[in-house]
């Protein structure tokens, strides 16, 4: 059993190591100034302080800055949703020509990398006017995002049997009503699990942020916290203090789905 | 982004009624095609043309487009930049592979012989960790590495490892690069080491036992027994990393904008650099053009690594 505690210890040990960098931010985000830039650090932030959230909460930047963010966010996750479920049922529910070969295109899609095209994308907004809108940024992100929401999706829609929606149009269901009385609340789970890939990818992307809004009134969170990084010096409360404001919905969203995330890895993953 | 979501388990395609009206599903389709079109296929024709193009900021101005053959190509292949770019993407998303792989084994192996609390909390440690940006993964480790306030070098210092007050870690190329490689490491370590897990537990225990009644040690049972058990998983995390690890742009422009002295470009930032900063964007798509190719090739494996495991 000595190996057993050693097995444990080293767990605790690993486990510390992973959440320490988010501690960090965290405990920053709570300190006053002088206990930021101390030598020695302050280990832990006591008397807590809320200076940092009340300067970045009461900063016209901040809000512009999650407002871009949520318009961006909301926009592509319904948008997107609704484009790729679409696609799914055409492509889970009917035979047509060409089908296998768009299946294809979402897959190959997916792998071009965002730091390939950022070239094109920049000349292409600043040739329609959208460099710098966010409009421009909501078109790239739903090119990322729907190509792998219609893929998983097909996925869900696929395992739900057909049949059901054949006994309700035998009953004399209309196909509408056949899709939201039957269709619809079977994969209802599966659209949430792709809203929030689409969640967590327009809020956290960086790269397409970074290059095509650079209109300092139209930055969203991402772009936002990198500004903090001045030429000199970074001033560290206030970013810390966004980053935890900026990171909360995504660890909140992740557990709903990270057990599924996990399972599921054989059948497809993606990051990036 | 530093999600990983995949659908249910793999499922067959349920074989679709035919008596469907065949217009529907074209119908249906056409908000996907339009997005995929308009803002990819339209965007990688574009790159590819560029690569052909001399495209700098006056033609771009002018909305003219000078054919220029190979030259761009021609000039990317023999501007030694490239060639010391190039191996150091390679070369770090090689060190970054290495190192995640190695410890998720190990994090995986100590989650499979832990007491249940202690797998709770480290899973636990570990989906915090997985769920944080990319982003602010960056930025937070930019500050634990601060030359003079940073606790990275508190830590060293107290614990006698170094003198390291005032160690500026950005300062320096390959410094630079280890927190680079440990700033991606320890993103990328969760996920690996949560599917090694839950391919262990795939495995069944009874052939580690007959194993070791036959008087095989921990190692021997690990590389005999349950490696290639699990090689499909390793196959699919190799190629995944490799992807990922290629596209660090965001990491290295949160913390050294490829500095010190350009020694932490790597292709991504190359291609910013050239295209965005220098309005190149003929030459940046060539880099892009080439990149694009690696990671497709690449995808390709993945893709037939995932295949084989699904049968």
């Amino acid at each position: 059993m000595r190996r057993r505690a050693l097995v444990n210890g080293a767990c605790v040990i690993i486990a510390v190591l992973f959440v320490f960098p988010v501690y960090w931010m965290a405990s920053t985000a709570l300190k006053p100034d002088a206990d930021i830039v101390s030598y020695p650090p302050v280990l832990l932030p006591w008397p807590i302080e809320l200076g940092h959230f009340g300067r970045v909460l009461g900063d016209g930047e901040f809000w512009a800055a999650l407002r871009a963010s949520l318009t961006v966010t909301v926009t592509v996750v319904t948008a997107g949703t609704l484009v790729a479920l679409m696609a799914a049922v055409a492509l889970a529910r009917f035979t047509f020509r060409g089908r296998t070969g768009f299946v294809l295109g979402l897959i190959i899609v997916q792998m071009i990398p965002a730091e390939a095209l950022f070239i094109p994308f920049y000349l292409m907004l600043r040739e329609t006017r959208l460099l710098g809108q966010l409009a421009g940024l909501m078109l790239v992100y739903l090119s990322i995002t729907v190509p792998f929401t219609a893929w998983m999706l097909r996925g869900f829609v696929a395992s739900i049997p057909a049949d059901l929606e054949e006994a309700a149009a035998m009953d004399g269901a209309s196909r509408w009503q056949t899709f939201w009385r039957v269709l619809f609340p079977l994969v209802a789970p599966g659209l949430l699990a792709t809203s929030i890939f689409s969640f967590i990818t327009a809020w956290t992307e960086f790269t397409y942020a970074y290059v095509l809004i650079n209109d300092p009134r139209n930055y969203p969170l991402p772009v936002y916290i990198q500004s903090f990084i001045g030429r000199d010096d970074v001033d560290y409360g206030p970013q810390m203090a966004v980053a935890f404001l900026f990171t909360l919905p995504v660890v909140v969203f992740f557990l709903f789905v990270q057990r599924r995330a996990v399972a599921g890895m054989s059948a497809g993953a993606v990051k990036g | 982004m530093s999600t990983v979501l995949a659908p249910a388990p793999p499922v067959a395609d349920a074989p679709a009624a035919p008596r469907k009206r065949v217009i529907t599903p074209y119908i249906l389709l056409i908000p996907a095609t339009v997005a995929v079109f308009v803002t990819l296929v339209y965007p990688v024709g574009r790159m590819i043309a560029l690569s052909f193009q001399r495209g700098n900021l006056g033609d771009l101005i002018a909305r003219r487009s000078v054919w220029v053959g190979l030259d761009n190509y021609r000039s990317v292949l023999t501007d030694p930049v490239f060639w010391t770019v190039l191996p150091r993407t390679v070369g770090f998303a090689v060190v970054c592979v290495v190192l995640t792989l190695t410890i998720a084994t190990g994090c995986a192996l100590l989650l499979q012989h832990a007491s249940r609390w202690a797998r709770l909390l480290l899973s636990a440690g570990m989906v915090i960790a997985w769920a944080t940006p990319v982003l602010i993964g960056a930025v937070v480790f930019k500050w634990l590495f601060d030359a003079e306030f940073g606790v990275v070098n508190w830590l060293l210092t107290e614990s006698g490892l170094c003198d390291c007050r005032h160690r500026s870690w950005l300062g320096d190329q390959w410094s630079a690069f280890a927190v680079l490689v440990s700033i991606v490491v320890w993103g990328a370590v969760p996920f690996a080491a949560l599917s090694i897990y839950a391919g262990l537990l795939t495995v069944p225990p009874e052939l580690g036992e007959a194993a070791r009644v036959d008087g095989a040690g921990a190692h021997r049972i690990f590389w005999r027994i349950t490696f290639p058990l699990l090689r499909p998983i390793y196959a699919i995390l190799t190629v995944l990393s490799v992807i990922w690890d290629t596209k660090v742009f965001p990491q290295v422009w949160l913390t050294t904008k490829g500095g010190p002295y350009q020694g932490t470009v790597m292709l991504g930032v190359y291609i910013y650099q050239k295209g965005i900063v220098g309005s190149q964007f003929g030459v940046a798509s060539t880099v892009a053009v080439l990149m694009t190719i690696m990671l497709v090739g690449l995808s390709w494996i993945y893709i037939r690594a995932m295949r084989q495991e699904a049968r």
